[in-house]
């Protein structure tokens, strides 16, 4: 796994899967969903940057706290005081200090979410992400079994994990992907 | 809501390089100079990556145990067992009883997932109930109450019947919400048309009356009607699947309308003063501590706990 920095895994393990409640916090401190989504970047972005990362206790708590400097940082610049906005900046820190009971049920059903996201993937990218991914066969076989090249096979299991890392996280593809989903489901 | 712009369309590219990566990465045919020079040249990359990662991790760390054999239909009977088909069986026991109705309903505050006899999958909102009838030349739904997201597969004509009205879906995305005495069709793709009740063999679509992607069609007592949806319309529709609330500008009290379907202990307006002011945001739909918070902080409009409830003043 020499490519796979650890940083690249305490990123996709302690940070990404809490992707979803980074959103809402940020929606709330910003004015549209791109804007949004552009903050949670930016701090991401700024993640990968520092050198004591491993040392960050909460990293949930460590980035809601981020987003709000990052775009208290940006309303200074912009020279536009909104007072409603640095109250929920305010406010935010102080919502998301505790996981309470609803936030716990919310992260089970962002779990439960990559199998329904697993299913309506299309059927050949399906196949062959479940074999690989689930099932543990070897790519090789998967790709003797089904009569495909191995270049083939590598395109297949690459439009799945593009499809599940565009759709699990953030969530505000969901209809595009779908949609898509649909139209190559007919294509095939 | 253009999705299909310039920057999604970079996101959708550079996810799909990132998830390239990866496959090769797994296959072991990765050319890692390249791959390290596409991952230092822009953080997006890196971040890229990492989603991807994070996928493929969680994916596998569940493998087994909840990706049934729905889609391994090979491998399921080995790998599994006879505990996950049950589940199975209830929803492709179609063909041997054909014209029994099914349902599903959730309770208020739940939200809940139905994968249909054919495939196609129903979201059930808070408080809700759909019935359905499948067999080979027909898919009827039944909407009882409350608010249902359809995902429509291909195949033969779908009826959804919400009171004594009845449409006819296409292969499609659908939000069915009964409201009142109306039925309100949104399509978020395919079409939506009205159809004449109750002559089942004779049904036909009213002319005017069909719904196009982003457009919501009325049964009501009145004729069926077709309007735009606006994009807070599909947006908020969209979002109480993701167990979120949408109020775009709109009156406190519809707002608390609104809420007040996903709780048991309801909000109570006190102040008819208060009605009329305009609110925005985006909330968790069953936790409404955020939305109570912002009402007082942006309004000073206090929240007092009540009979499990709250109550809204000045």
């Amino acid at each position: 796994m020499s490519i796979v920095r650890p940083i690249d895994i305490w990123l996709a393990e302690r940070v990404l899967p809490h992707e979803r409640r980074f959103h809402a916090a940020a929606l709330r401190i910003c004015r549209s969903r791109d804007e949004a989504e552009e903050l949670v970047q930016e701090a991401y972005a700024r993640l990968l940057e520092l050198e004591g990362w491993a040392t960050i206790e909460d990293p949930r708590a460590y980035v809601v706290r981020m987003l709000r400097h990052i775009a208290i940082e940006k309303l200074r610049r912009n020279r536009i005081v909104d007072f409603r906005q640095f109250a929920d900046a305010e406010h935010m820190t102080l919502a998301d200090d505790a996981p309470d009971q609803h936030r716990v049920i919310a992260g089970r059903d962002g779990l439960r979410r990559v199998s329904d996201l697993i299913a309506g993937l299309p059927e050949r990218c399906r196949t062959v992400f479940v074999r690989r991914r689930i099932e543990g066969e070897s790519s090789r076989e998967i790709a003797l079994d089904l009569g495909i090249s191995q270049s083939t096979y590598e395109k297949r299991l690459a439009r799945a994990i593009e499809l599940l890392s565009r759709a699990w996280l953030g969530g505000e593809e969901d209809s595009a992907d779908q949609s898509e989903a649909a139209r190559r489901r007919r294509r095939q | 809501m253009s999705i299909f712009n310039h920057r999604h369309r970079r996101k959708r590219r550079i996810a799909g390089e990132a998830a390239t990566w990866l496959a090769r990465h797994d296959a072991g045919t990765i050319d890692e100079k390249r791959f390290l020079a596409w991952r230092d040249a822009s953080p997006e990359h890196a971040i890229a990556f990492t989603r991807a990662l994070a996928v493929w991790n969680e994916a596998g760390a569940r493998a087994g145990v909840s990706v049934e054999s729905r889609f391994t239909r090979r491998r399921a009977a080995a790998a599994i067992g006879g505990m996950a088909l049950v589940g199975l069986l209830g929803a492709g026991g179609f063909t041997t009883r054909a014209y029994a109705w099914n349902s599903a309903s959730s309770k208020v505050g739940e939200c809940k997932r139905v994968v249909l006899p054919d495939g196609s999958r129903a979201m059930l909102n808070t408080d809700s109930e759909l019935q359905w009838r499948f067999s080979s030349t027909e898919r009827s739904l039944w909407i009882v109450r409350g608010e249902v997201g359809l995902e429509l597969v291909g195949g033969s004509p779908a009826q959804i019947h919400g009171l004594d009205r009845i449409a006819s879906l296409s292969q499609g995305r659908f939000n069915v919400r009964l409201e009142g005495a109306a039925m309100d069709v949104t399509v978020l793709a395919g079409k939506a048309a009205a159809m004449r009740a109750p002559k089942a063999e004779a049904l036909i679509a009213a002319a005017a009356a069909v719904a196009a992607p982003s457009e919501g069609l009325l049964l009501s007592a009145a004729a069926p009607s077709v309007r735009e949806a606006s994009p807070q319309r599909l947006a908020a529709t969209v979002a109480w699947q993701q167990g979120e609330i949408l109020f775009d500008n709109e009156p406190l009290q519809t707002a608390v309308r609104e809420y007040n379907r996903y709780l048991t202990g309801k909000i109570v307006i006190a102040d008819p003063d208060l009605t009329g002011i305009p609110v925005g945001g985006r909330f968790t739909s069953t936790d409404p501590a955020d939305f109570l918070s912002a009402l007082e902080l942006g309004l000073g409009v206090r929240a007092t706990a009540s009979n499990g409830g709250f109550v809204l003043t000045r």
